[in-house]
């Protein structure tokens, strides 16, 4: 079935739009989950619980890209389990990659509500980059991948990513300070 | 800024290059990933075995019988017929549910609606496979218009602890009918309900300060009451009580709606006293005469259904003993199903949580409207019929009543009338006669069905009246409003009512006279900036209305019935954002004060978020209070008490003393 003949299951508040998600993107969403929370479990709640966001968002809204509408509502709710279940226990590649992310920004001298300049500047960094690099990136911090499926789905070494995404990290640092989002 | 707040930084990375790097997207080959030779590359680069000419011929094949088999199984996937695949149910036949299991077999397996896959995408095409069964948005805690005479004070009711009198908060739309709120008071104290945490505050002026509070935590053992949230809370009319509605999530089956009952004798010793839950999320509820009405929303999964165990597609409800299913005598569906979510009724006695009765209906809308005996519940739909030479295509609403007035519920009769029905403001019951606004819309085609559309969908508002003694419609004007407009707000006072309409952001506002439902007239402004998302009755014949125009986020504006016409007396205007949901709303008629949360992105981050009182004197509109209050503005609450303005947000309590 199209996205958009989905999606007009949700504008008509047919319940089939809810299996037919689950038909197309099903694996995709528990992917997406599984990756940020290690535990089987929590992921498909996760699941559970982003298809109850989408059928609450639409209507009114109308998504351009439903697999990438699903995939930010599923991600944000597997964060959000992810702060709850860190507290308590050390996760495996997904809480690594947090830490690796946030190790990158520290607290800046302009404040970081100012979203706009910021979007700005995380998307001209990524402009910057070269294909290779800014996929491993959006996989390692998006995605949540690890540098072994990374590695895997790009043919490279895990070392190989590994040395990739550490000089992306100083790049990306570096363009914080200089924008001055870093002291 | 957390830690957190910068994980989410990754969500301003543009939609391109989150797609870019889909795994999933690589895995289906869409994306050719620059990257290393694989070995397997590599070794086929070496081979380079056999003649160039060979290679080619090879390949030249390959693709020609790629496509061959494209083209065969493009026309077997576009023409191949559906099947009709309704699963025997006849070992049923002695089951209580047989009549909805019968529903449901036709639903999930029955026969589709097109022969093959190229009808279907030749009636998307075409827009002949519209359906209009969409719910209607009948939420009851979002957006919508004023009630009928809401706002009233409380009777002079036995007193409560240390003699407590009841003190309505909330702007009810029927009189005598109680809803639920995030907060409510005393005479004595403020009730407020921040997020999972009731807070009690003592009314003291400027020396106001929370004196108890009672926090609902999730019961996170792995086996059930995941994820809890409270909703709204009803305060008893002796102050003694407070009922909570809230959401959990159950592992085994899923999301339950629990109303839980307090004892708030002493605020700062606040104890549970009661608790039961029904299937499904929250959606309503009403407080009338003792009896709590609950509406939730349930999902089955049709598909997945067990035939043999209610439990897997009929609503439970858990009254202390254990869940059990509705009985079959209180579902009601449609002859022929249309989603498989059930909006489920019940009934409580407020004291002591006691279940007085549950119904379900099938394929209706989550939210009701509540008269003073009567509940009325909608369901969309799509009829197709022949008129004049044309197949017509519209959206219709079924409206089912069920009478809470006596000791049980009683099924009364139903009426259908053409077009959607916005929100529960849209009807109102008064002398018998149920009146509704309703947005019509159909598509008209030329020739025979489906073939050529007439000038595409076509959007009107309705008004209709109903005599519920026998559910006649007795009266109507259809199409009043410009071609191509929609309903967005409703306001209902007796014999008048007042309807604004809208396309975009330019249009007009309705007044109609309703004494004589055969004999209904009306006027309307002119074209007038903006539109309502909520109409309150403000006396007098005077309307407010809450919304916005096409220059500010946020217009208040007043109107009168003029000589001919409606006539907008004054506005306030703001480009601020605000929640269209009505109980966020403080509306007080008697002291002409109208508050609301709003975001003003003119301040910075921590100021943005805010609470404003305005004064409406019958001919302007004055501000009398804008201050911050932190938290979401559908969550924010406000009430005026002795001369101070108490305002509740998210971790934030504020007092300002008015005049």
């Amino acid at each position: 079935m199209f996205d958009s003949q989905i999606i007009e299951l949700y504008f008509a508040r047919d319940e089939r739009a809810i299996a037919h998600t689950d038909a197309k993107y099903g694996r995709y969403c528990r992917a997406v989950a599984g990756r940020i929370l290690s535990d089987r479990q929590d992921a498909e709640e996760c699941v559970n619980d982003a298809y109850v966001g989408v059928w609450n968002a639409i209507p009114p809204k109308r998504p351009s890209n439903f697999k990438l509408f699903l995939g930010v509502i599923t991600r944000n709710i597997a964060l959000d389990r992810l702060d709850y279940n860190r507290a308590k226990r050390r996760g495996d590649g997904a809480e690594a990659a947090i830490d690796e992310f946030i190790a990158c920004i520290p607290d800046g001298k302009r404040p970081a509500d100012d979203i706009i300049a910021l979007r700005e500047v995380i998307n001209g960094f990524l402009a910057s980059l070269d294909r290779r690099s800014r996929i491993i990136f959006m996989r390692r911090y998006w995605y949540m991948c690890s540098t072994e499926e990374i590695a895997a789905g790009m043919k490279l070494t895990e070392a190989n990513v590994r040395v990739i995404l550490h000089r992306t990290r100083r790049k990306f640092a570096a363009r914080l300070k200089k924008e001055g989002f870093m002291q | 800024m957390k830690e957190r707040d910068y994980i989410r930084l990754m969500d301003l990375a543009d939609d391109k290059y989150i797609l870019e790097a889909d795994p999933d997207a690589e895995l289906a080959g869409r994306i050719a990933v620059p990257g290393r030779r694989t070995e397997r590359e590599t070794a086929h680069a070496k081979k380079g075995t056999g003649s160039a000419s060979r290679r080619r011929a090879i390949k030249y094949s390959a693709i020609a019988a790629g496509i061959a088999v494209c083209i065969t199984a493009g026309g077997l996937g576009l023409f191949l017929p559906y099947e009709d695949g309704v699963y025997d149910i006849s070992a049923y036949e002695g089951s209580e549910y047989y009549a909805l299991i019968s529903k449901m077999n036709e639903y999930v397996y029955g026969e589709p609606k097109s022969t093959n896959n190229f009808n279907k995408i030749m009636e998307a095409i075409s827009g002949s496979d519209k359906d209009y069964s969409a719910s209607p948005d009948f939420g009851g805690a979002s957006g919508g218009d004023a009630p009928d005479g809401g706002g009233e004070e409380s009777p002079d009711g036995s007193g409560g602890s240390q003699g407590e009198s009841y003190e309505e908060v909330t702007d009810n739309q029927t009189e005598g009918v109680t809803e639920g709120d995030l907060i409510k008071r005393s005479d004595r104290y403020i009730y407020y309900l921040d997020g999972n945490e009731l807070e009690v505050f003592a009314i003291d002026g400027g020396n106001s300060q929370m004196v108890g509070s009672y926090e609902f935590v999730s019961m996170d053992d792995g086996a059930n009451y995941r994820n809890y949230a409270a909703d709204e809370f009803y305060l008893s009319e002796d102050c003694l009580t407070v009922t909570v509605v809230g959401t959990y999530y159950d592992n085994a089956y899923g999301y339950f709606t629990s109303v839980i009952s307090l004892d708030v004798t002493d605020p700062q010793n606040i104890e549970e006293t009661h608790r039961v839950a029904v299937s499904g999320t929250y959606s309503s509820s009403r407080v009338k005469d003792g009896k709590l009405l609950l509406a939730t929303q349930y999902s089955a999964s049709f598909g997945r259904a067990d035939y043999s165990d209610p439990s897997t597609f009929v609503p439970q409800q858990d009254t202390g003993e254990g869940l059990e299913p509705l009985p079959s005598e209180g579902v009601v569906s449609p002859d022929k199903l249309t989603s498989s979510r059930f909006t489920v009724v019940t009934q409580y006695d407020v004291a002591t949580l006691e279940a007085k009765g549950a119904a379900a209906y099938l394929c209706y809308a989550g939210d009701f409207y509540a008269s003073s005996e009567r509940l009325y519940f909608t369901r969309s739909y799509t009829e197709v019929r022949e008129e004049g030479g044309c197949y017509v295509r519209s959206a219709m609403t079924e409206i089912s009543c069920l009478n809470y007035g006596g000791d049980e519920f009683a099924f009364e009769g139903s009426a259908t009338i053409e077009g959607k029905v916005l929100n529960r403001y849209s009807m109102d019951e008064y002398k018998g006669v149920l009146r509704v606004f309703t947005t019509t819309r159909r598509i008209e085609y030329s020739g025979g069905a489906y073939i050529g559309i007439s000038g595409g969908e076509k959007l009107n508002a309705s008004l209709y009246c109903i005599d519920i003694s026998d559910w006649s419609v007795v009266g109507s004007v259809e199409n009043f409003a410009p071609e191509g407009e929609s309903v967005r707000s409703a306001r209902f006072d007796g014999d008048t009512a007042y309807v604004c309409t809208a396309v975009e952001i330019t249009d007009p506002v309705f007044f109609f006279y309703l004494s004589d439902p055969e004999n209904i007239t009306y006027r309307q402004t002119a074209v007038i900036s903006g539109f309502s998302t909520s109409l309150i009755d403000f006396g007098d014949g005077c309307a407010v209305g809450i919304g916005s125009d096409g220059e500010y986020a946020l217009k208040i504006e007043a109107y009168v019935p003029g000589d001919t016409g409606i006539v907008p007396l004054c506005a306030y205007r703001a480009d601020v954002y605000y929640s269209s949901d009505y109980k966020a709303y403080y509306i007080d008629r008697e002291n002409g004060f109208i508050g609301l949360g709003i975001t003003d992105y003119s301040y910075g981050a921590e100021a943005r978020s805010r609470y404003i009182l305005l004064y409406f004197d019958g001919e302007s509109f004055t501000e009398v209070i804008n201050t911050p209050l932190a938290g979401a503005a559908d969550c924010k609450r406000g009430v005026y008490v002795d001369g101070y303005f108490y305002m509740f947000g998210s971790d934030d309590f504020k007092v300002a003393k008015i005049g």
